[in-house]
């Protein structure tokens, strides 16, 4: 078990359009659930 | 239960639901339009984040070769990757953060139909779902 994300929010993913979003940006102002799923299809 | 069904509630308490995935970022309009879903979504190609979430098995299916065979197949092709077998919603594992990067709540899936239940995040975040 995690406590802190430091970690999770340095990484950087990508979004449809290829564009890099830090992770960290996702829980800056609420709270995120992220859910990682085995394939996208 | 499959979380995004109960994306209401986490809208409610002010929470926002992130789908991630693997892969090219040209799968993600095959990912929605085969689930309906229209919330956020990334991907994480390079599985940092996957391993940063310590999601266990997940990672370990994930890095197996054989699990990235389809989409290589999918690459080489040059076409669009076929229908799958299983649950689109299948997790690696859930992970619920914070503000302040405080890890609150996390899940990590170790076989096919282990997902994480909706209503033990949502009590996680101290909301007593029906």
């Amino acid at each position: 078990m995690l406590h802190r994300a430091d970690d999770l929010a340095a990484l950087t993913v990508l979004d449809e359009h290829g564009a890099s979003i830090a992770l960290g940006t996702l829980w800056k102002d609420k709270t995120a659930v992220l859910v990682f799923v085995r394939h996208f299809g | 239960m499959q979380l995004h069904r109960d994306l209401d509630a986490f809208h409610a308490i002010g929470a926002e639901l992130h789908v991630i995935g693997n892969g090219s970022p040209s799968f993600i309009d095959g990912f929605r339009e085969q689930t309906g879903w229209r919330g956020p979504v990334y991907t994480d190609p390079s599985l940092a984040a996957y391993r940063a979430a310590e999601l266990k098995r997940g990672v370990t299916n994930t890095l197996d070769p054989r699990a990235l065979m389809p989409t290589v197949k999918a690459f080489l092709g040059g076409g669009k990757q076929g229908r799958v077998q299983g649950d689109q919603w299948q997790q690696g594992g859930v992970i619920v953060i914070a503000p302040g990067d405080k890890v609150i709540w996390q899940h990590a899936s170790d076989r096919p139909g282990d997902n994480a239940p909706a209503r033990d995040i949502l009590r996680a975040l101290g909301v007593h779902a029906a």
